[in-house]
């Protein structure tokens, strides 16, 4: 293996780290323009993939670690919305939509549908009709870093994974949904891992006669697409529906009107002589911005930081979020309410991101 | 206003009654009252002040001290022991969930039995054989770490996550119990795991802050209905805070009409009606809101004909043997806020009629404060040599004392400072009580030798009464108790007490877990639900 | 979903420290550490922190007052005696008498409000492990995973799930 094909390797898996990334700010935005107590389950359902998504990007951040990596949550690791994802120059044909930053509505879910498409056509709802699957999709892409890492390891799985396994997250820091996070030392579970984020995005059931569902709450294991499948089609899946086609469960009650009706892909420039709203954009960035620094610390040698960026950062940014949707968008002719920009900033007076640099300096 | 179901209090009591109701039927109308207000639980903010000072947010919602002659205080006392009140409890909204430590341990199948043999006070109506599926339904929903292997009670349920290993510290503790052929095992504890079974619940992250976890991984009940009531639909489920209620209203034939509460904020007096109403308010209030409120045969206070209310309190005495230790090689200190072992060696039906006791080395077991020498700018080296040099041992328990007419729990005038009555406690030990604890303390003496270290001492012991409990206690004798076995107030068909205030005794142990059972099977008998275990339906909502 | 942060109503939602104030303020935190041979490289709690003092002025709104007197005066301490000789005399034991040219007051914040509050946290962040413990009252030792040892000491060897 050349230090060339390894590098290659980490650059991809930077790229899936990215994709994986790219998919929780649009759900984070959805699920934040709900007006509970409606769209409860709604709700919950995309709260559940937004919180796999995070694990994913755990685990796509572990194999990378363990194969002497660093993952990246810095500016350029960010997207700013509407986003293409591409992969060496090329859109992702399964992706071939913009991701946008969208309040809960018939076309977010569309939106969700397309993200979470499985490679085997599904159930295809009139949303997601019309969608052509040729070409590199996300799936195959991971089978193309599955194939490379197989590739390196089978010349040398010992000089692969050299990176230190102290610096990945376990389980102790996740626990709200299925899957577990494990850290990668080696082939097996690495590959554990990048599957893991497969199946959780299209995995299916067998369907199971006869099986009663426990109650109308427990979202057996089914892959984000279903999830959001139940959503579009207002109803539950039970175990006895084939995959293939819709589910005839309990109804969920869809009520697109309670949500907060933001202008999609806000600009923060659009935001600048509004005083109140600039500052609540700038002081949800700087919140989002020292939540990334934070992960980022957390994949770099210190994985208890998680613990801050969840429970410090995390909870600050949902009310600033409500905050802003409360208030009008300025000169939105539709009369749409605002919404954060989600933007990476770099501090200037009193951030941390370039003192923390500027010390590194001085030592060094 | 009109409900179906008033529950007075918002603890683990009421917490899983309400769950077990709502789980039943989610359109159930239910009116929760609870007198305190709401304390934000798992804030980061407020932990790293934790972390600093070590004061609690609940801290303003705990009783005053008794009343001394430089200092004004609140409640009084009129027995010869403390009976202090002051961190018994938590008056606000999760009850006293909110300071507990979380052990969980089940009663014996003779705690059941108690009066019989020790011939003060009354058996329970039924056996251990009752309550038992409900015991293990109470430990899932608490979230109980424990060793499922352990047969010092019977069980047909494991615990929901395997026990926490003995720490270090415990290990010296545990050798000492092997050669003194004193049993012991893994306290049980209302520490949330990790399973198979997923749960938006965080497990403990052994931080070591259990008193204000940042986690919510020690069971608070207030957290528990919260994301109870976020994550379902439940339409007529209503809570309100700052709601004390002054009395239960009847007007006659043997049932109650609602209750009158008083609304914190606004001063005003509300009426609830409701088709019926449970106190769950513990064993201090519980009792004191029944003597509050006569009714059409009941003159002085609804279930007191057998002038049984507020009376026969007991609690666990709590006692501490301090030891010397005369050196700590192994470095040993606090890495965890909660103790991993006990020993229930006397905890057992021989030593019933004196009052059975359990051993529980504590978390700081040896003394040790990093933080205090670095603040008193002590060395680097000071600190290492006080270290691994002489040290404090501690070794903790509790033991049972029997119900007496004359210890009980009153109304007293004036208001504290969270608007409800303020209250006097009148609690005495037997005679016979230190001659018991003589024989304890020979006990801790041999325990302490076998490690190498010294008594030092009597031993400290508080009769706080965390663990107040039988002020309203069980019977179907109405001129023995204040509940029947279904916690019905006798002589009124819709009136009910979830609350230690029932349980005729409490063996050597913590109520809680007994508590968490009993109000799962109320909430399956007021659901005429029957047993819910014939119907297969045996796991809990995964939440 | 999320809940919101517990904040003093003076409080503001940003906290603002001056730069001088915040070299000053991790000096101090990375002396403390080094006052006990911490051999823990402090950078790695640069972030965390920082966090704790935005905290702590989100909790009380006085901090953003006693962080600013507290450099002030430290920073005074150091122009009289120099570092080393102005962190021994800070974090070694007390005589009572305020060293030159602090007064009592000034002296009491540095003390109370930042050198004891910052040798909690370094203790809780990981400083502990200098004496002989793998967790602490105040430390993420993490969760109790099956088939992995305990996050603390035992004294067995790990544990079958």
């Amino acid at each position: 293996m050349t230090q060339a094909e390894k590098a290659q390797l980490q650059s991809w898996l930077q790229t899936a780290l990215e994709l994986e990334l790219a998919t929780i700010p649009p759900y984070l935005t959805a699920l934040l323009s709900i007006r509970l107590p409606a769209n409860r389950e709604a709700a919950e359902l995309i709260r559940s993939v937004m919180v796999e998504e995070m694990l994913h990007v755990a685990l796509v951040a572990n194999v990378l670690v363990a194969i002497g990596g660093q993952p990246r949550f810095d500016a350029d690791a960010v997207s700013t919305y509407p986003v293409e994802m591409t992969f060496e120059g090329e859109t992702f044909s399964d992706r071939e939509f913009p991701l946008d930053l969208r309040p809960f509505s018939a076309e977010a879910i569309a939106t969700f549908l397309q993200i979470e498409m499985p490679q085997i056509p599904r159930h295809v709802t009139e949303f997601a009709k019309g969608l052509v699957v040729p070409g590199l999709t996300i799936g195959e892409f991971y089978q193309k870093i599955i194939d490379l890492l197989e590739k390196l390891a089978r010349e040398n799985e010992a000089a692969l994974f050299t990176g230190d396994p102290t610096w990945q997250v376990d389980a102790s820091y996740y626990w709200s949904g299925g899957g577990s996070i494990t850290r990668v030392f080696d082939l097996g579970t690495a590959k554990e891992a990048l599957q893991l984020v497969i199946d959780q995005g299209e995995g299916a059931w067998e369907a199971a006669a006869g099986k009663r569902m426990m109650n109308a709450d427990s979202h057996f294991d089914m892959g984000h697409y279903y999830r959001f499948n139940q959503i579009a089609c207002e109803r539950r899946y039970r175990r006895e529906d084939d995959p293939k086609g819709p589910p005839t469960g309990q109804p969920i009650r869809v009520n697109y009107e309670a949500s907060y009706n933001f202008r999609p892909n806000p600009v923060a420039d659009d935001y600048v002589g509004h005083a109140e709203l600039a500052a609540l954009n700038d002081m949800f960035n700087a919140r989002y911005t020292v939540m990334l620094i934070q992960l980022q610390e957390a994949f770099s040698g210190t994985p208890k930081t998680l613990y801050t960026a969840i429970m410090d950062s995390m909870h600050e940014l949902t009310p600033l979020a409500h905050e802003m949707m409360k208030r009008p968008y300025p000169g939105d002719e539709l009369g749409r309410s605002a919404c954060p920009t989600f933007e990476y900033v770099a501090f200037a007076n009193d951030g941390f991101a370039e003192r923390l640099q500027t010390e590194d300096v001085e030592k060094a | 206003m009109r409900v179906e179901t008033v529950i007075i209090g918002s603890g683990v009591a009421a917490a899983a009654l309400s769950q077990r109701l709502l789980e039943l039927d989610p359109q159930a109308s239910i009116l929760m009252l609870e007198a305190g207000p709401r304390v934000k639980t798992q804030d980061f903010g407020l932990w790293e002040n934790f972390l600093i000072t070590r004061d609690t947010p609940y801290k303003p919602y705990l009783d005053l001290p008794f009343p001394a002659q430089d200092r004004e205080g609140e409640n009084a006392n009129t027995g010869i022991a403390s009976g202090e009140m002051m961190d018994a409890r938590v008056m606000a909204y999760g009850g006293s969930t909110l300071h507990w430590g979380g052990w969980s341990f089940r009663m014996k199948p003779e705690d059941f039995r108690q009066a019989s043999t020790s011939g003060v006070g009354t058996d329970w109506p039924f056996g251990y054989d009752v309550l038992e599926p409900y015991y293990g339904e109470a430990e899932h929903y608490l979230a109980v770490s424990g060793d499922s292997a352990d047969r010092t009670v019977p069980r047909t349920r494991d615990y929901p996550f395997p026990a926490f290993p003995y720490t270090l510290q415990d290990r010296d503790f545990a050798n000492a119990f092997d050669g003194l052929g004193i049993t012991h095992g893994h306290l049980p504890i209302a520490r949330r795991g990790v399973s198979a079974v997923p749960s938006r619940h965080a497990p403990c992250q052994t931080t070591g802050t259990c008193k204000y976890c940042p986690f919510g991984a020690r069971f608070v009940a207030g957290d528990y209905l919260d994301d109870f009531r976020a994550w379902n639909d439940l339409p007529n489920f209503e809570i309100r805070l700052g709601a004390i209620v002054e009395t239960i209203i009847a007007s006659g034939s043997g049932r109650v009409d609602g209750v009158i509460y008083l609304d914190r904020d606004s001063g005003e007096e509300v009426t609830v009606q409701a088709d019926r109403v449970v106190i769950a308010a513990g064993a201090v209030e519980s009792a004191k809101l029944l003597l509050r409120s006569p009714a059409p045969g009941h003159p002085n206070g609804m279930g007191n004909q057998g002038d049984m209310v507020g009376r026969n309190l007991i609690t666990h005495p709590f006692f501490r043997f301090k030891g010397k230790l005369l050196e700590n090689p192994k470095k040993l200190q606090a890495e965890m806020d909660f103790p991993t072992l006990v020993s229930r060696h006397f905890d057992t039906e021989a030593e019933q009629a004196k009052g059975k006791f359990v051993l529980v080395p504590p978390a700081e077991a040896v003394k040790v404060d990093f933080l205090g020498q670095m603040r008193a700018g002590k060395s680097r080296s000071t600190i290492e040599a006080a270290l691994t040099g002489p040290a404090e041992l501690q070794l903790h328990g509790m033991i049972e004392i029997f119900g007496r007419p004359g210890n009980r729990i009153e109304n007293l005038i004036g208001r504290n400072r969270i608007g409800l009555h303020q209250t006097q406690v009148s609690l005495s030990p037997d005679g016979d009580h230190l001659a018991r604890m003589d024989e304890i303390r020979a006990i801790a003496a041999s325990v302490y030798v076998a490690m190498g270290a010294e008594l030092l001492g009597p031993p400290s012991i508080s009769w706080r009464i965390d663990h107040a409990a039988s002020t309203c206690r069980m019977s179907d004798d109405p001129a023995q108790g204040v509940v029947n076995s279904d916690l019905q107030v006798h002589g009124l068909d819709n009136l009910y007490v979830c609350s230690n205030a029932v349980m005729p005794s409490i063996g050597a142990v913590n109520p809680t877990v007994t508590l968490g059972a009993l109000a799962l099977r109320l909430g399956d008998r007021l659901a005429n639900g029957s047993d819910r275990a014939s119907q297969g339906l045996t796991e809990q909502v995964p939440v | 979903m999320y809940r919101s942060r517990a904040r003093h109503n003076l409080s503001p939602v940003v906290p603002r420290i001056a730069d001088e104030d915040l070299q000053t303020l991790w000096k101090l935190f990375v002396a403390i550490g080094d006052h006990w041979e911490m051999r823990e490289d402090a950078r790695t709690y640069r972030l965390r922190h920082e966090a704790f003092l935005g905290n702590r002025i989100a909790m009380n709104p006085l901090y953003q007052g006693y962080y600013h007197k507290g450099c002030e005066a430290l920073r005074s301490l150091i122009e009289q005696h120099g570092e080393e000789e102005a962190y021994r005399l800070l974090l070694g034991e007390q005589s009572g008498q305020p060293p030159p040219p602090l007064d009592s007051g000034s002296l009491e914040i540095l003390r109370k409000r930042l050198v004891e509050e910052f040798i909690a946290v370094r203790l809780a962040l990981g400083g502990f492990r200098e004496f002989g413990g793998i967790n602490y009252r105040g430390y993420f030792g993490g969760a109790l995973l099956p088939g992995a040892p305990a996050p603390y000491r035992t004294g067995e060897a790990a544990r079958e799930s």
